[in-house]
């Protein structure tokens, strides 16, 4: 026998245990519900059969009395009177009958419904995203099962999220060790070239500059790719900090553009920049900004060809401040759109020109222009290009 | 044009780097552009270094075997004689929370070694020495 029950015993137990809820612990609800309503529905009941009887046995009486006293003249009045105090009687009692009843109904609705109640509250906190809500619902019915296995639904989740939490915090801890050990071979590697192309190791033949300057590109690119790694794993750990500051937004741009116009000129492109705004203060991480926006200009300048145009402008509405970023360059096949803020998402055309680009530069774009509570989307250039549009609540310091 | 007026053949660079090769390499480098340099390994020995002839500025890694960069900036900018020198983090660690706890400790910059050229490197050194 013991081997038999031991083993399930236990799994009782467990399952308690993981429940949450204790079965036992509270009244099961039929006697709540005999107490609170079917008990004194009853005990009102007989009361008011009793009144009834009583008073009908009065009048019966009343009535016999008087047609025994030979002398006497029955007086209808005498009837009317004796019924007309039955009839308030009854009265009396069918209304107090009724309040009971009504009351008693309500009471009953409200302790049928404490366990829907207690299991919406669990949901609820369960939406907010508590996980470690045990729903303490011991009713032994549809109800009290529906939270056991609610209560079992949780714990069940519970253990995906943590394994997956733990998942994320393996990958962003493989991430940032692999981005760093190859960091320090690449910095060799980079030195070497830029000594070597100097000169440093003799003289070059102009082939050999060539050559040396695609490596020089290739090892940056790496290095960019590394960067975006990183950014990715410290914006998506939370450790990105966002420490915004009252920045000048006008002064700020013309650094931007200054930075990039270069860029942009010495791939043949050209840059206008366009503001009708005057010195106005925000509040902005502007470490976290200059990359946010950097990629975006970054992009354009990347995909748009020789010979192209991109168009940079700022300007402000009552609340907003909107920055635009318009190129004529390859632009974005409609079916990308969606992916477009997504981690790792290449699109097609964009491979086609730059097959290394790590997919990460908007992923992480959108992570700080959310910080600051802001919006940044895609537009479609009716014949050829891109318009990014970013979007920056103005709050009055 | 600043630049040119510096007389930097007497200035004196110390590069606390562990790894040999990227130590060579902008010795190197150093050398080559009239800078006086010495190399340091660990970052005891760098304070060795450092206590031995003052430097006119630092280049500082953070992972080294003994103590980091971070305890050696500490040091540097604890002591009165030495919190004058510039200190520039030369690093390939780049979170958040080392840039922070650099500038906290009075480094004067925090290049990131993987995304930057010895020539650039170089021109960091010159402006803050011109700036000083």
């Amino acid at each position: 026998m013991k081997p038999v029950v031991t083993p399930r015993k236990e799994l009782i137990e467990k399952n308690k245990e993981l429940s949450g809820a204790k079965f036992n612990a509270r009244v099961p609800l039929f006697v709540k519900t005999f107490f609170f309503f079917v008990a004194p529905t009853l005990i009102i009941f007989a009361i008011t059969v009793i009144f009834l009887v009583a008073g009908y046995e009065r009048l019966v009486v009343n009535l016999f009395d008087a047609l025994n006293q030979k002398d006497a003249i029955v007086d209808s009045s005498f009837v009317v009177k004796n019924l007309e105090e039955m009839r308030m009687l009854a009265e009396v009692v069918v209304s107090v009958f009724l309040f009971i009843v009504i009351s008693g109904s309500m009471a009953l609705v409200f302790v049928l419904n404490e366990p829907l109640r207690e299991l919406i509250r669990g949901m609820r906190e369960v939406m907010k995203g508590n996980l470690s809500v045990s729903i303490k619902v011991a009713t032994r019915d549809e109800i009290g099962e529906l939270a056991r296995i609610f209560n079992l639904m949780v714990a069940k989740i519970r253990v995906a999220r943590d394994r997956e939490q733990e998942i994320a915090t393996l990958k962003h801890e493989f991430v940032s060790i692999v981005a760093h050990q190859f960091r320090t071979p690449l910095t060799s590697m980079k030195w070497v070239l830029e000594a070597i192309s100097s000169g440093d190791a003799g003289a070059l033949t102009k082939n050999q500059i060539d050559l040396l300057e695609k490596g020089k590109i290739s090892s940056d690119q790496l290095s960019d790719v590394l960067s975006d790694l990183l950014n990715m794993v410290q914006a998506e750990e939370g450790k990105f900090k966002h420490s915004p500051k009252n920045v000048e937004i006008v002064a700020f741009m013309q650094d931007i553009v200054r930075k990039y116009k270069e860029l942009a000129q010495e791939k043949g492109i050209t840059f206008e920049y366009e503001t009708k705004m005057k010195a106005h203060s925000i509040p902005l991480d502007e470490e976290k900004f200059t990359l946010a926006i950097g990629s975006v200009i970054m992009n354009a300048i990347t995909y748009t060809p020789r010979g192209g145009f991109i168009k940079l402008s700022l300007g402000s509405s009552e609340n907003t401040l909107h920055i635009k970023v318009k190129d004529t360059g390859i632009g974005i096949s409609k079916k990308d759109i969606s992916k477009l803020f997504t981690k790792f998402s290449r699109g097609e055309n964009a491979l086609l020109v730059h097959p290394d680009g790590s997919g990460i530069g908007l992923y992480v774009a959108k992570n700080i222009i959310d910080k600051h509570e802001g919006r940044i989307w895609y537009e479609p250039e009716e014949e050829k290009g891109s318009v990014f549009h970013i979007e920056l609540p103005i709050k009055n310091a | 044009m600043e630049k040119e007026k510096i007389d930097t053949s007497r200035k004196y660079v110390l590069i606390v780097e562990d790894d040999s090769f990227l130590r060579s390499l902008i010795t190197q480098k150093f050398t080559q552009e009239g800078f006086e340099v010495f190399g340091a390994v660990t970052g005891k020995e760098g304070i060795e270094k450092i206590n031995d002839r003052m430097p006119d500025i630092i280049l500082l890694d953070i992972l080294l075997p003994d103590i980091n960069g971070f305890d050696v900036l500490a040091y540097v900018k604890k002591d009165e004689m030495l919190r004058d020198i510039p200190v520039l983090i030369i690093s390939n660690l780049s979170d958040q929370e080392d840039l922070e706890r650099a500038q906290k400790l009075g480094a004067k910059e925090f290049l990131i070694k993987a995304n930057i050229s010895t020539t650039e490197i170089v021109n960091k050194v010159r402006e803050t020495l011109a700036g000083k």
